[in-house]
């Protein structure tokens, strides 16, 4: 009788995504983290709308001026203002993390699945092609084709970035599809005369999706602080449009005004922070293997 | 492992040839050539120009001529520098490039592997913490980001170490010149190479073997250097591999920051200058750095895990 009221409970599901989910919720840290972050994508949006000053406005008065009433974050060389400047920048940095990290995990997913669903010498074939291109340190490439390029938009950096940075997603996606099509829940599906289709979506995809979220979160600070660097060397979207990099290289270019460094520095350090807490705190909770 | 190295010469070569190509392409779709910034250049003196550099022929002729130089380490002549061949410039500056470069990755296994073999030895407790904040800000904050810093502290507030340029002589206070840059190009490799060691440590500190060690009696530095260190560190090893590509790549901002005279300056330069030539000899020298690395890295790799051999 015991055993019955047990089984009277209602059931809890216990699907992966949810145990996942759980877990990654009892995660302060990343939970707190997930707010900044939240917070400093919303001002980027919002605080370059409702502020009084416009990004290309040059206050000729007060060039290089220090934090004030007037102009929190202090103005840059051409007395702009940096607050705007910092929070504009932030929108391109974002921007381009989240769509470069998109196209590659378009690309990343679509090459993975396909090399291990033909599997033989297509896939590999695609892989020596992946592992060969593994071995090219990308970022020169990317170096030369920014500056190359002559007009240089945004569109052009994340599709540059998200062309070359989809190889380590498309490795773990073959991976997964190889050792899932072992797995005995897919066994018995197929055994059951489950067909293709409804595998693939059903038994799969869900598997799949872990790994590709703990990579997506972790994918998006390392576009970010490519971009950043690309911006560094001058190579990033064009004035008076701005992004972090270009920001802390006009903070590096006058040092002794310590703000023009500090304050984009430091948006960009604790984004970078919490998008890493984030996803390592994924990371941990959909890791098979602490369970 | 005879067969694994070949594969692995071969793969290496292939990346190369790939790399020349993409690069070498990608400067004759690019627009704008060598002498647009000469825009009162008479068309016969860019015709003669052209000619001189061997630029009015065909793609797949100068590909080929361009390549016989590259195997006799000849890069050609410069376009920016007239009169004068790129090796002039690409010597010298791989020389300090390579030494910063390598001054960094010792830095970052002389400072990375015992602070995480540190942490992981006193789990949870100050020193603990210490390591992995060190690593918290290595990878948070970028190196184009903490040169700068590093600057505005120890130049400008501090007054203790000379911003930019590279030692001359080996005086204590042209040396000096050495240390932000280093530490700047180091620190991103610091924080990961501690944080493999970290949780490869603690990974294998809880194994079976290392109890069984510890049942035989064996006191708790033997159990921790013979058993555990060995083990523990091949995370950490496996990461030699993109810390090489990282430095190399890391170089090329940390010499902007610091106005060091090394390939990174050159390799900018090149790019906005439409160098070619040049361009096309900081690509091949930065590549074959990476890929004679990362071959090593892979005998060695090969040597720890024969696992690894097979495939």
């Amino acid at each position: 009788m015991q055993a019955l009221a047990v089984q009277d409970t209602p059931a809890v599901s216990r699907s992966p995504g949810r145990m996942a989910m759980r877990r990654f919720s009892k995660n302060r840290k990343a939970l707190v983290c997930i707010i900044i972050l939240v917070a400093i994508g919303l001002a980027t949006l919002v605080v370059p709308w409702v502020t009084r000053h416009d990004y290309r406005e040059s206050d000729w008065e007060y060039t290089y001026g220090k934090p004030n009433g007037k102009y929190w974050m202090g103005t840059d060389a051409l007395g702009r203002d940096l607050m705007v400047r910092v929070f504009l920048g932030g929108r391109i940095s974002f921007a381009i993390g989240f769509l470069a990290t998109a196209v590659t995990v378009v690309i990343g997913v679509a090459f993975g699945s396909t090399s291990a669903f033909a599997g033989g010498r297509i896939d590999l074939l695609m892989m020596r092609f992946v592992d060969v291109l593994y071995g090219l340190p990308y970022m020169l490439v990317v170096i030369i084709i920014m500056g190359l390029t002559e007009s240089k938009s945004m569109l052009i950096v994340f599709c540059v970035l998200g062309c070359f940075g989809w190889l380590t997603i498309s490795r773990i996606v073959r991976g997964q599809v190889l050792s899932l099509r072992e797995r005995e829940f897919v066994e018995a599906a197929r055994g059951l005369g489950v067909r293709t289709a409804p595998i693939i979506w059903r038994h799969m995809v869900p598997n799949i999706l872990g790994p590709v979220i703990v990579y997506t979160t972790l994918a998006v600070p390392s576009f970010m602080l490519q971009e950043s660097f690309l911006a560094f060397l001058g190579l990033g979207v064009p004035e008076p449009e701005t992004s972090w990099g270009a920001l802390i290289k006009e903070g590096a270019d006058a040092l002794d005004r310590w703000w023009l460094v500090t304050f984009p520095g430091s948006a960009m350090a604790i984004t970078l922070f919490c998008l890493n807490s984030i996803g390592d705190g994924l990371r941990d909770a959909f890791d098979v293997q602490q369970r | 492992m005879i067969g694994f190295l070949i594969r692995r010469l071969v793969a290496g070569i292939v990346t190369l040839v790939i790399i020349a190509i993409i690069s070498f392409g990608m400067t004759r779709i690019a627009k704008g050539s060598p002498f647009s910034s000469e825009r009162n250049l008479h068309p016969e003196i860019i015709k003669n120009f052209e000619k001189f550099y061997g630029l009015d022929q065909p793609v797949y002729v100068q590909f080929w001529r361009a390549l016989k130089g590259y195997a006799r380490l000849d890069f050609g002549p410069s376009t920016m520098y007239r009169g004068r061949s790129t090796n002039e410039y690409i010597e010298p500056g791989f020389k300090v490039s390579i030494r910063l470069g390598f001054l960094a990755a010792l830095l970052a296994i002389a400072i990375g592997l015992p602070l995480g073999i540190l942490a992981s030895a006193r789990q949870n407790r100050p020193s603990d913490y210490f390591a992995t904040s060190v690593s918290t800000i290595g990878i948070c904050v970028p190196n184009f980001l903490l040169g700068p810093l590093l600057v505005l502290i120890f130049t400008n507030w501090l007054g203790v170490l000379p911003s930019a340029l590279w030692p001359e002589d080996g005086s204590l206070k042209e040396l000096s010149k050495v240390i932000l840059p280093s530490i700047t190009l180091a620190m991103v490799h610091i924080a990961y190479i501690s944080r493999l060691g970290r949780a490869g440590m603690l990974d294998v500190m809880h194994k079976d073997f290392i109890r069984t060690a510890r049942a035989k009696g064996l006191n708790e530095w033997t159990v921790f250097l013979k058993h555990g260190l060995k083990n523990g560190v091949t995370p950490a090893v496996s990461y030699a591999g993109p810390m090489v590509a990282g430095v190399v790549v890391g170089s090329i901002v940390v010499e902007s920051v610091f106005a060091i005279p090394g390939l990174g300056q050159h390799f900018i330069k090149s790019v906005t200058n439409r160098d070619w030539n040049l361009l096309m000899g900081c690509v091949l020298v930065y590549s074959t750095i990476v890929i004679t690395m990362n071959f090593f890295v892979d005998i060695a790799y090969g040597l720890l895990d024969p696992r690894v051999r097979v495939h």
